[in-house]
């Protein structure tokens, strides 16, 4: 979770990740910043993000984010 | 001949009353609604300005069917509107409403609070001020009348208002729709938002044709699936958006587990479209038409297009392609007009959709809107500070630009804009913004004056109060010197190798 936080504050410091549940639908990641971030997630983690994972409810808060990366290194 | 585009509303309110006219989320107004409530906008604007006709209505624009229907109620009242973003820093929007003089701007009732951040003493139209008053047709809205007027960045740091009027949008809108074949069974799909001038294309394509314009909600561009899902929802047959959301929904592919299934059109404009991502949409969806479109906010719509057919390989670079038949287009080097293939020369555009003026700046628009003689007599034409070239089969090639001028998710930037506003902070001596295209990030590099300490993080924070969104610099670097090129000025190749 620590390196997933570093890579969310990486990409707009001003945001609260640990306490901001509304990230998509509330607008504050933009299409660019999503892109950014999936690709940093699959580099960090070594996972791919296949498009059933891209939902706006696994993307709305860090805890969503960390959950679908558990799920997805589960499921490979 | 049509010389104001009210009467295309009145003719889609007559044709198709009960027919959606444009709808967001699960909002909508049918054609005889759009141009109802837009005669009572029109009488709402009218008192507000005493009967005055000819000058600036602001319109703040969320993303709503409100700032069409007030659009329309601005040019019943004999006026032309100034679309705004509510989200813009307020100095910019104070700015622009003392630029321009504006003394009516129309919101919603919970757009209150804008008004009270930036100031503003004069009317505030909403929904709620609305009377049974309709106002009947302008009758002195002729061609020439202005129409409307968008603020684009300004190289000093202050943002122009380029002024359009109705007969440059009619040019525009009737040449669009000759050359592509939309009928009125399309739903437009749009992305982008309406206080930018490409939105305009898509409201004057729902009038002139009668189509459906369906306003998409932003949540749901940042991941694929959700978009096409939404698209099917809706039925969207035509989509005309910025090349970078075409390329995110491309590099994330989601055209495995869903594709749009009813668009027939995609068109791309504003900045370069990338071929690795337009031949993925062309591979997973090859029946449908992609249109590279070309155009400037100094004219209505755009001046170019290409239809891409054929096989492109994905580092080829897409041709701007020929002019729209409202147009005529010249590349001009040495001052002789080039006709042969692969010289580089400025190009100037020739429309009747040319903008008329920069606001209140009759010496930049006699800088920019030029009368030239290109061999048949001195005419109009538009300067656009882009260098371009034909290939072997007479397209348009952009080459780049002759200034600072950069394209950013689709918006046109002066960096020169970014820099001032920096350097004007009291915590930046100097700086020197520089745009990666690879990585799309705006870079702004700076020197501290002596004993100011400060993060990086803190200077974003700071311009994010002075800049709109897309303008902030992804990335602010401090440095302790600037590097300088052997004429003493800033080494900008050095910083962008960096």
């Amino acid at each position: 979770m620590e390196e997933l936080l570093e890579i969310l504050n990486d990409l707009d410091p001003d945001i609260d990740y640990t306490t901001e549940k509304n990230l998509i639908d509330g607008k504050c990641l933009d299409s660019l910043t999503i892109l950014t971030l999936i690709t940093e997630i699959c580099n960090t983690f070594d996972i791919s993000i296949g498009p059933k994972w891209m939902r706006n409810e696994n993307f709305n808060s860090a805890e969503a984010m960390w959950n679908m990366i558990c799920a997805i290194k589960d499921e490979e | 001949m049509v010389e104001n585009v009210i009467e295309y509303l009145q003719r889609c309110a007559k044709l198709f009353p009960s027919k959606k006219a444009v709808a967001y989320r699960d909002r909508a107004v049918t054609f005889e609604e759009l141009n109802d409530f837009a005669m009572r906008f029109g009488a709402a604007v009218k008192r507000a300005l005493d009967g005055r006709t000819g000058v600036p209505v602001g319109v703040l624009c969320d993303r709503d069917v409100l700032p069409v229907i007030a659009f329309f109620g601005v040019l019943y009242s004999g006026n032309f509107y100034v679309p705004l973003d509510p989200d813009a820093p307020s100095e910019k929007l104070e700015s622009i409403a003392a630029d321009c003089g504006m003394s009516v701007i129309i919101g919603s009732a919970e757009q209150s609070g804008v008004l009270e951040k930036i100031s503003f003493s004069g009317a505030f139209v909403t929904p709620e001020s609305l009377t049974d008053d309709k106002c009947p047709y302008p009758v002195s809205a002729g061609g020439e009348s202005p129409l409307y007027m968008v603020y684009t960045s300004g190289s000093t740091g202050k943002p122009k208002g380029v002024l359009k009027s109705h007969g440059a949008e009619i040019s525009f809108i009737e040449a669009y729709c000759e050359t592509f074949d939309f009928t009125e069974d399309d739903i437009i799909g749009n992305q982008t938002p309406f206080f930018f001038d490409a939105a305009a294309k898509d409201i004057y394509l729902m009038v002139k044709m009668g189509i459906t314009l369906e306003i998409i909600p932003s949540e749901y561009f940042p991941l694929p699936p959700e978009l096409i899902n939404y698209l099917n929802l809706k039925k969207i047959t035509f989509a005309s958006w910025v090349p970078t959301v075409l390329s995110i929904v491309s590099q994330l592919n989601p055209f495995s587990v869903i594709k749009p299934e009813t668009l027939k059109k995609v068109f791309f404009v504003g900045e370069v479209m990338p071929m690795k991502h337009l031949n993925t949409w062309r591979r997973e969806l090859p029946h449908v038409q992609y249109v590279n479109l070309y155009g400037q906010s100094e004219l209505c719509g755009v001046c170019c297009y290409y239809e891409v057919k054929g096989d492109f390989p994905d580092d080829a670079t897409l041709p701007m392609g020929r002019p729209l038949k409202n147009c005529e287009i010249y590349i001009v080097s040495d001052g002789e007009v080039v006709k042969e293939a692969d010289r580089i020369g400025e190009m100037y555009i020739v429309s009747d959709a040319l903008a008329t003026e920069y606001y209140n700046d009759p010496a930049k628009t006699a800088g920019s809107f030029i009368e030239k003689d290109f061999g048949r007599g001195a005419v109009r034409c538009f300067k656009t500070g882009d260098l371009a070239k034909y290939d072997g089969e007479g397209n348009l090639v952009f080459a780049s630009r002759s200034d600072f001028q950069i394209k950013h998710m689709g918006h046109r930037i002066e960096l020169g804009e970014i820099e001032a506003v920096a350097g004007a902070l009291p915590v930046i001596s100097r700086c020197c913004c520089i745009y990666d295209a690879e990585r799309k990030k705006i870079k702004l590099f700076c020197e501290l004056p002596d004993g100011c300490e400060i993060k990086d993080s803190e200077i974003r924070s700071m311009l994010k109060t002075k800049l709109s969104s897309y303008m902030v610099p992804g990335k602010v670097i401090i440095m302790d010197k600037l590097p300088l090129n052997p004429n003493g000025k800033i080494d900008r190749q050095k910083l962008k190798n960096l």
